[in-house]
């Protein structure tokens, strides 16, 4: 739940620039982008190692 | 921020509470939710007394409060949502965890990087605003935001994060001992983001530092002269 409010309130954010037409804001997403990056491959390692393990 | 967003954030945190309550236990959601209060009406505060800014477009404010009950209650928000992603991104990768203060580093980057996406909203619709106090000589800052309140953002989740890991490795203390420290922990790390902003301050803008400048009070403000 902590990782799915971090992403909507990004996205949320990010979809409000976009409808105001604050382009020039856009590219602060790709700081909050990069840590969702993150979390997404360190959940898929993490996956990976408990499929290893069942294995 | 209209009554319908404020409520929002509201609901959220109170959603956070009972993941928190069912997923870790009443003793850390007192230290995070209910300690972690204080922290947010400490830093909040300080900030609009310290004459930095001021937050006046909200609806529901506690009475004698400078700031609004939602960016109080936000930093229990970004507390525990970028603790939770820390945790899972040093179960991935545990050589990151190994030092409590490179664990606080991660942590408050995942804050502070949300911020940039936050913060120039906010001052956009006029929610918050950046008196003149709060720019050095050299107007270090973008999207509208001074570079202060990225610093500020940065130490003082590192701050919290820090004292937070800390007490979470004494496994051998009482859970009343350690939502006691965690009280201690806002008085550290209020000193911690006082001592980092300065430093770095010093470093960007040579002797100028917020701290020796008085607070600038707008005209409308509850403390203007």
């Amino acid at each position: 739940m902590p990782f799915w409010i971090y992403v909507a309130v990004t996205a949320s954010f990010f979809a409000a620039e976009v409808a105001l037409g604050l382009y020039s804001y856009l590219p602060s997403v790709l700081f909050p982008l990069f840590w969702i990056v993150i979390y997404v491959v360190a959940r898929v390692k993490i996956a990976r190692k408990k499929q290893a393990e069942v294995a | 921020m209209g009554l319908v967003m404020e409520l929002l954030v509201c609901g959220g945190i109170a959603g956070l509470l009972v993941h928190c309550l069912k997923t870790r236990g009443k003793e850390y959601a007192a230290r995070i939710f209910g300690i972690g209060y204080v922290m947010g009406l400490v830093m909040e505060n300080s900030g609009v007394i310290q004459g930095s800014y001021t937050e006046w477009g909200y609806v529901l404010y506690f009475p004698g409060s400078l700031v609004p009950v939602v960016t109080q209650l936000g930093w229990i928000l970004v507390s525990y949502v970028t603790m939770s992603m820390a945790e899972v991104i040093f179960k991935a990768w545990p050589s990151l965890n190994k030092h409590l203060v490179v664990a606080a580093i991660i942590t408050s980057l995942i804050a502070t990087c949300w911020d940039v996406v936050l913060d120039p909203f906010q001052v956009y619709f006029g929610n918050w605003v950046w008196t003149a106090g709060a720019w050095g000589p050299r107007g270090f800052g973008w999207l509208g935001i001074p570079i202060i309140n990225w610093l500020a953002w940065f130490f003082c989740i590192f701050g919290w994060a820090l004292c937070t890991y800390w007490i979470d490795k004494k496994e051998a203390w009482s859970p009343k001992k350690r939502v006691g420290m965690q009280a201690v922990a806002v008085f550290l790390t209020a000193l911690i983001l006082v001592a980092g902003v300065e430093l770095s301050f010093v470093v960007l803008e040579g002797t100028w530092v917020p701290i020796w400048n008085p607070p600038v009070i707008p005209p409308g403000h509850p403390w203007y002269p």
